[in-house]
This record gives C-alpha cells, structure tokens and sequence, in this order.
C-alpha cells in the first residue's frame, strides 16, 4: 500500500509538476495574467489529470503489461487523454453550460498539455497502485494549480509596480518564476 | 508489434466510435441563424465589431439584434441576408473609408538608413521629411490592413474603395496619425495633415494646406473650417457640392480630393 499522504505532499510540493519537473509551462505563463482564470484553468486541470490517472493505470496494466506492449505507453496515453477530454468537453457543453463557458477555451487546451501526460507516466514510473495513482493525479492537479495562483497573484502585483520598459511582461514574469521555483527547491528537504 | 497494432487499433475504433456515438447523445441544437449569419459575415475576424470573431459576433447578433451595424466589413447583399434572418427591416448604414491626409510631396531631410518601418522611422530623428506630419512611405498601413485595400503606387498611397470598410486599423498603425475615416459617400477630402503655419508649409511642400481660408470663404455650407493651421471638413454639413475643390485650385495648394471617379481615373494614370 503507497503512502497516500507522502505521495500528495510529495506532489504538490516537492515534486510540483510546474516549479520541480517543469511541466506545463506553456499555460503557467499564459494563463497565470489574471488570478480569476488562473484558478479556472486550475480547476479544469485538477480534474482531467485526476481523470486520465484513473483511466490510464488499467489500460496500461490490464491492456500494455500483458501483452508486453508497455512502449506504447506514450502513443497509447495520448489517445486515451485526447478522446476523454473530448467526452467531458461535450458532456459539459450540455449538461452544464455556465461551467463549459468558464472552462471552455480551457479544455481543449488541456488535451496537449505534456504536464497532464506527464503525471501518468511519473504513476507507471512509481509503480504507483490505481488508488495512488488517482491521489498523485490529483495533488498533481493541486499542485499545478497553487503555482499558477501564486504566479497570477504575483503578476497582478507586477503590474502595478515600476519594472523597467525592457523587462515588462513576459521578462519579468520569467525572473519571478525562476524565483519561485528557487523557493520550492527548498522542500526537496521534506523527508516523508 | 501485431499485439501493438492491434490494440492501439482497437483503442482508437472504439474511442472514435464512442465519440461520434457522444456527440449525437450530447449534441447542444444551436440556433440555425448563427450558422446563416456566419455564412453572410465576411469570415475575416477582422475584430472591428468588437468580438474577437465572426463566430463570436454571430452569436452575440442573435441575442442582440442591434449589434447589425457593428460589422462593417460585409458586403450590402450579406447585409441584406443578415438583415433578413434576424428579422429586420433594411436599415441604411453607414459606410466609411479610410483616406491618407498626405500628398508625400515633403522631400527628406537627411538620408534615412534604419529599419523599412514608419514607427521606426518617425523615432529616427523625428522622422526624415522635412514636414513633421508628411507620411513616411514605408506602408506600415499596407501591412496593417486585413483587406489588402491600401496600395503604394510611386510615393503616394491609394486606397481602394472597394475593398476598403473603414476598420480603422490602419489609422493605428500610422505613427503620424495621417489616416482618417471618413463617410464613404464623401467626394471632397483635405489631404494634408500638417499644422504647420501656412508660411512653413509652402516652403516645404507644393501641395500642403496653408490655411488661406479660401475654402472656407467659398463653402456655402458652412462645413469647412480653418483649426490649428488646417482645413477640417464637417462631413454632416458637406453636400459634396466640389466648391471647395476649384477654390482650393485657384490655390493651388491646400488639396481637396475630388470626386470619386477622378480619383479613381488619376490614380489608373499613376
């Protein structure tokens, strides 16, 4: 039995899939403008990278390992990513229609996000179990989703403050997030 | 490796089959006069509406119907088509054209060797030309118009009427401010920009506004005055009676476009 609360610690802090494994960059710089879709970009990712850990971890033991397929892991997970994302998009589109309009341009955006990949393959790499995995999902979810709200929260204050001309924008809030990252290097420290 | 196809096979039949089957299980009926509409709209998500697309736009007219004017790019027959799928009656519009205020008749005064862009070139030494508002000429407008409807030929720019709605966006992207947006049915069009004093300006420039006042005495409508060294035309009160057009002539220095046609004509000619 893995250690549930090691394995959530241990991904929302110690191994944040943004500051640590420097996964999904690509929406922590987009989407972390404005604190309000920061945390709607969260939500969705939490609960996709929830999702595809669940669903990934039979496919690969009960349809990969047996049939001594694991190399297509990669190909495999995509697929299985890009099809459920699609299903939820259209579930949500008419089942709950403020919730797609806030998540929307969101969703789709999720399918190709390698850091969604990547918390399914870390799972197969930890020999985690179907419960673990699912608890490792969704910290990962958390823990992305803390970073993009800490990015955003200081990215609204950077807007007020006196950067110089070259460094506005995107510069700045480069250096900043190498700083935070500096800054979560310290929980490599936690020993669970 | 037949273990990989096969199974990677069967994944993908099977999501693909169980999407389609979701889609028809979930599908959301839109309105049918979004998809008309967005047929009729030009399709160019030019932005001048306000919404980031022609699908967005589409969507939004639906709900609220008064939005129809917000879009200038389409053509009168889409408009007639828009019109009628929302249940309208025809409503006159009006349609607008951007126009260069600038003869680029202002010779250099120093040799330019910078980056080929007006916004470059207007920070170099506060910009080449003699004139401080004469158009630069590297087309920063050209690049900037979403319709392909401005044109340089020889020094001057042109704009096609045709193509032309009135977006606007090259009137941003001019860093001297020389493109106006006026009505399109307009014949009459002061094509200079310079506040300079009349006396300035005729030594730099053959074709500049000196503000004589000329055009002003001879505008029976009351519609040109004379501000800050340069003739403004009032559009509402002009009657394009082309008065101002041979006064101006007799001048032969603040320039006035004239009608439509000429223009069209000269411009073939250039």
């Amino acid at each position: 039995m893995d250690n549930l609360l090691a394995i959530a610690v241990g991904s929302i802090f110690v191994h944040n899939f943004v500051l640590f494994r420097f996964l999904g960059l690509c929406p922590f710089f987009g989407v972390s403008k404005k604190t309000s879709s920061a945390l709607g970009m969260g939500v969705a990712v939490v609960f996709v990278m929830t999702c595809a850990s669940a669903i990934t971890w039979p496919v690969y033991t009960y349809l990969l390992l047996p049939y001594e397929i694991e190399f297509m892991r990669t190909v495999t997970f995509i697929l299985v990513i890009a099809a459920f994302v699609q299903l939820v998009e259209m579930v949500i589109r008419k089942h709950q229609p403020s919730l797609y309009k806030s998540l929307g341009i969101y969703l789709p955006l999720i399918t190709t996000n390698c850091a969604v990949l990547g918390v399914t393959l870390v799972n197969l790499e930890q020999r985690y179990s179907l419960i673990g995995s699912v608890v490792d999902g969704f910290s990962a979810g958390i823990g992305f989703t803390l970073a993009l709200l800490l990015m955003s929260g200081i990215r609204e204050r950077l807007e007020l403050a006196h950067v110089p001309h070259s460094f506005k924008g995107l510069p700045i809030a480069f250096i900043s997030a190498a700083l935070l990252a500096l800054a979560f290097m310290a929980f490599t420290g936690i020993r669970l | 490796m037949i273990e990989a196809v096969t199974i990677l096979g069967i994944l993908g039949v099977l999501f693909g089959m169980g999407l389609a089957y979701a889609s028809k299980r979930f599908e959301v009926p839109l309105d049918p006069r979004v998809g008309r509409i967005l047929d009729a709209l030009p399709g160019s998500n030019c932005g001048t509406c306000g919404f980031a697309s022609c699908d967005e736009f589409a969507t939004a007219l639906v709900k609220d119907p008064s939005l129809v004017t917000n879009c200038k790019a389409c053509v009168e027959e889409s408009w007639l088509k828009i019109c009628d799928t929302l249940g309208l009656g025809v409503e006159k519009r009006k349609q607008e054209l951007a126009l260069v205020a600038c003869s680029c008749d202002s010779v250099a005064k120093f040799d330019y060797d910078g980056v080929k862009s007006c916004a470059v070139a207007a920070l170099s030494g506060g910009g080449f030309t003699t004139c401080k508002y004469a158009c630069l000429g590297f087309g920063d407008c050209v690049k900037a118009c979403p319709f392909g409807a401005i044109e340089k030929r020889g020094y001057q720019f042109f704009v096609d009427f045709d193509k032309c709605i009135g977006c606007g966006a090259c009137v941003d992207a001019c860093p001297r401010g020389l493109i106006k947006i006026v009505d399109k049915n307009a014949t009459v069009f002061v094509r200079c920009n310079s506040r300079d004093t009349g006396k300035t300006v005729a030594k730099i420039c053959e074709s500049g506004c000196i503000a004589c006042k000329l055009c002003e005495k001879a505008c029976e409508q009351h519609a040109i005055r004379i501000e800050n060294n340069l003739a403004i035309i009032d559009y509402d009160r002009c009657t394009n009676c082309g008065k101002c057009i041979e006064a101006c002539k007799f001048g032969t220095i603040l320039s006035i476009l004239p009608p439509r046609k000429a223009v069209a004509e000269a411009a073939q000619e250039a």
